[in-house]
């Protein structure tokens, strides 16, 4: 429908793009072992964006008709923003793998298989083991009245597993994630356990809270948590706007030496990866910050246009909206440290597996205050036990500049790759 | 299409199916500083299917192409046959319905061209970007959605109905030196455009909070006695009650079954919470779910102690109790959860002034900005807060965030004043990936003798 829907925008502009996405998702819950509910779903949705007399007008269908598209597109240019915006041309595109056949053929029985696997692995000792499996199956096409018309096929494989075990002074919940563009391999099952086990059994004691000044360790899925606001600030929009804290911070020091991001659409397999983006720019690797030093924010081609920069290759666009500038897959480089030897460094503190998302502060400034969901004791190098009822706070891009350590054990978690990272200046609290 | 919809229904070989469509328009703008972001319209359309097995759980098959109703029911039902969960599934009884709900929209906002709109919200923008200097950015958005919805289930029920829902958003940064500060606003409703109207008000509420907050302090963190306005005592109600009495999640929380296993003293005598999708023309209300249950008036808890739970079809048959007409879902690419529709706590008596006469010094927290729970703690983030000091409005504060355990929270609750009203913002509530649900929160202002707030270190 793209190729059919901008010949007729060539009619009424020279300016126009185009997106479809197509999505198959096969969805098993297993319980105990059991499947105890399976969803399917087919979805399809176009985006047109065409430019008239400078104005931009976009809109979105998931019913397949192209004239109503269009005739809704210059009805949004009439009402429409201006923008310098230029299309990009064609140019060959870097090779990354986004789609893995076994998987697109998945069935059913096979995601039940893989639940029941990860269940037998997991159930013990009363535990409850709920597993998640989806497959997803799908296609992006992007093109524009310049000549671009590319299309690639994705496929996406994600995990989720809630363990519930009873221990003697209360359920421990401990959840883990695993997504890709491959059905997980024995090693990755087998580290996916592993994993869990241990932290079933850091969990299985309580321990009281460290001291208010105590280092804290924040392991991968915390990690996210806290480098939210670091993530919006080098989204090129706050740039613009001026309410980024890195926005006149082009080239300097902005954090830790130790730290260095990417944005990296090209690794192959994963959540994040593609070839081109949805406004047809050919993906890069893109260096955020390297070592400490602030390298570039990110841009789509209307926010980069306003900018007067380039696009980096980051517009996604969803059915019903204007691209936007977004990470693809986030990569937070890893350390030396093995966890054993950030231990060891951190002597006495606070190691933190998970937290409740952020309350209490302001991305815009970097102040957060998160509940700590699951979080464990550190005394003389060891973990003695789970910490229940704190709070860490502080202010993300202060405690970037006092990095402890970094770990070299990194784990996707989604579509970020994050290593856990020692942090001192963040204070944990009672809640 | 209810016809085609119950032809196709004819086909499914399982024993219960139902079908929902819906066909959406959506229009959507959006200002930022002096800029438009955008004025785009968008159209979407598609359905679910679901069917069950005695025996089995449920298969389900959602899908945006109408044209092959029968494969899709095909589908479910063998999705059905291959769930076995360990309790079986089955659905209360429930008498077939038929109707069509088509409210006549005397100010359809279909009819309204997207310049208008486009003109008014900028209109609203600029009356956040002239309020004052220190104003350095804003976001103001507008959004319009009309949906179709036809249900139809094996049993016979047949329902069609119209659903507008419109919000209007307002967030305004003030920045004085190197202190910025934020301040949102905003209003849903299922009326047509003249609800929308004349809200410049609300736009102005949002600047003049953002530059207030410059010059506020940060509260000192501390134990205090607390008094709630009504939106951030609706939303603690929505929050802990509302969530702990969803019977989904009950089913699958032990945590919640257990703090809201009726007959538990979940709170103060004072306090008084239920859920109602029935109350005319608020933003929670529906004519049926999305199951084909008309909501009710349900309460959750009676004088502190656990007195009911929020069901669909599935969960009233689990629980031995009776559908309650809250099992909603986001669109038709989502299956019905037990959700909240218009959560309330009743009123009580006296005023404002009543309530803070004898504090000495206390915390006066205002709307909810964020909130959090957990199993059986909370956080919640208040907009914006003023000191209570010998019986008066002191100092306005900022930074104030409650954190503590539901039950002490309810529990401390020793006042609960009679200015109840509700209010209906432009978010909404989220659950299982389905946001933002459309729901509207009622309460009026709620004292607490002693609540746990965190704001700067002491």
């Amino acid at each position: 429908m793209i190729t059919r829907l901008l010949d007729a925008a060539r009619a009424r502009t020279q300016l126009a793009d185009a997106a479809a996405k197509t999505d198959e998702t096969l969805t098993v819950r297993l319980r105990d072992g059991e499947v105890v509910a399976a969803h399917t779903s087919e979805q399809a949705g176009h985006n047109l964006r065409v430019v008239v007399e400078g104005r931009i007008g976009v809109a979105g269908t998931t019913a397949l008709d192209p004239d109503a598209l269009l005739g809704a597109a210059l009805a949004s240019a009439a009402a429409g923003e201006e923008a310098p915006l230029l299309l990009p041309s064609p140019s060959p595109l870097p090779r990354v793998h986004t789609h893995v056949p076994r998987a697109a053929a998945a069935t059913m029985t096979e995601l039940g298989q893989l639940g029941r696997l990860l269940t037998t692995r997991l159930s013990q000792g009363g535990r409850s083991v709920t597993v998640h499996v989806e497959r997803s199956v799908g296609s992006v096409q992007v093109g524009n009245t310049r000549g671009v018309d590319t299309e690639y096929h994705v496929t996406l494989v994600a995990l989720d597993i809630d363990v519930v075990n009873p221990s003697g002074d209360g359920n421990v919940h401990v959840v883990a994630h695993l997504a890709g563009a491959d059905l997980p391999d024995h090693a990755a099952i087998d580290g996916l356990v592993a994993d869990v086990e241990q932290r079933l059994a850091w969990a299985a004691r309580s321990a009281p809270a460290p001291a208010i000044a105590a280092p804290v360790l924040l392991l991968p899925e915390a990690v996210r948590a806290f480098l939210a606001p670091v993530q919006q600030a080098l989204v090129g929009k706050a740039f613009l706007l001026g309410t980024s804290p890195l926005a006149d911070s082009l080239g300097e020091q902005v954090m830790h030496p130790g730290i260095s991001l990417t944005d990296d659409p090209l690794r192959d397999g994963q959540a994040g990866s593609r070839p081109v983006d949805d406004e047809g720019v050919p993906s890069f690797r893109a260096p955020l910050i390297e070592g400490g030093v602030l390298r570039r924010c990110i841009y789509d081609l209307e926010t980069g246009a306003l900018a007067g920069r380039p696009s980096t290759g980051h517009g996604r666009r969803s059915t019903f909206a204007k691209p936007q500038p977004a990470f693809s897959n986030l990569v937070l480089h890893a350390g030396e440290h093995s966890l054993d030897a950030l231990l060891a460094a951190m002597g006495d503190g606070l190691l933190v597996e998970a937290v409740a998302g952020g309350t209490g502060g302001s991305s815009r400034s970097g102040t957060f205050t998160h509940p700590v969901v699951l979080g464990y004791r550190v005394q003389g190098g060891e973990v003695t036990g789970r910490v229940e009822g704190v709070v860490i706070a502080g202010n993300c891009f202060d405690a970037l500049w006092s990095v402890g350590g970094i770990g070299r054990d990194a784990r996707w978690i989604g579509s970020s790759f994050l290593p856990p990272l020692l942090l001192e200046g963040v204070t944990v609290a009672p809640r | 299409m209810l016809e085609r919809l119950l032809d196709a229904i004819k086909s499914s070989r399982a024993d219960y199916a139902d079908i929902r469509v819906e066909r959406s328009s959506i229009t959507s703008v959006a200002w930022r500083g002096r800029r438009l972001e955008g004025a785009s319209t968008g159209t979407d359309v598609g359905g679910t299917v679901r069917c069950l097995n005695h025996g089995h759980g449920w298969g389900i098959a959602s899908f945006n192409r109408l044209d092959d109703l029968e494969a899709r029911l095909a589908r479910a039902h063998e999705l059905s046959l291959a769930v076995r969960p360990p309790e079986p599934v089955e659905l209360a009884p429930a008498p077939v319905r038929e109707g069509h709900v088509l409210p006549a929209l005397t100010d359809d906002f279909r009819e309204i061209p997207l310049l208008e709109k486009r003109r008014y919200l900028e209109h609203l923008n600029a009356e956040m970007l002239r309020f004052d200097r220190r104003i350095v950015d804003t976001q103001a958005a507008y959004r319009d959605e009309i949906t179709e919805c036809w249900f139809v289930n094996s049993e016979g029920t047949a329902l069609h109905e119209l659903r507008p829902d419109a919000t209007l958003s307002a967030l305004a940064v003030a920045r004085d030196g190197g202190v910025m500060e934020r301040a949102v606003e905003s209003l849903g409703a299922r009326g047509g455009w003249t609800r929308m109207r004349d809200q410049e008000d609300l736009f102005r509420a949002a600047a003049r909070r953002a530059v207030g907050l410059l010059d506020a302090r940060p509260v000192r963190s501390g134990s205090y006695p607390l008094v709630l306005d009504p939106r951030l005592a609706a939303v603690v109600a929505h929050q802990t009650v509302g969530h702990l009495c969803e019977a989904d999640t009950q089913l699958e929380d032990p945590v919640a079954a257990e703090l809201a296993a009726p007959g538990r003293k979940l709170g103060s005598e004072l306090l008084t919470i239920g859920d109602d999708g029935s109350v005319v023309g608020l933003r929670g209300t529906l004519p049926f779910d999305d199951e084909g249950t008309p909501p009710s008036n349900t309460l959750l808890v009676q004088h502190g102690v656990v007195v009911g739970r929020l069901h669909s079809r599935e969960t009233a048959a689990r629980f031995g109790e009776r559908p309650t007409g809250n099992a909603r879902a986001l669109s038709f690419r989502h299956v019905p959860l037990v959700r909240l529709t218009n959560t309330y706590v009743a009123n009580g008596s006296g005023t404002f002034a009543d309530l803070i006469r004898d504090v000495k010094l206390g915390v006066y927290a205002c709307d909810a900005v964020g909130s959090r729970h957990r199993g059986d703690s909370y956080s919640f983030t208040a907009g914006h807060g003023y000191m209570i000091r010998d019986g008066a409005l002191a100092e306005p504060v900022k930074g104030v965030v409650l954190v503590g355990f539901i039950t002490e929270l309810l529990g401390a609750v020793d006042r609960v004043a009679g200015d109840f009203r509700w209010h209906e913002s432009g978010g909404g509530c989220g659950k299982g990936g389905q946001s933002p649900l459309p729901v509207a929160e009622g309460a009026p202002h709620v004292r607490l003798r002693s609540a746990e707030v965190r704001g700067q270190a002491p």
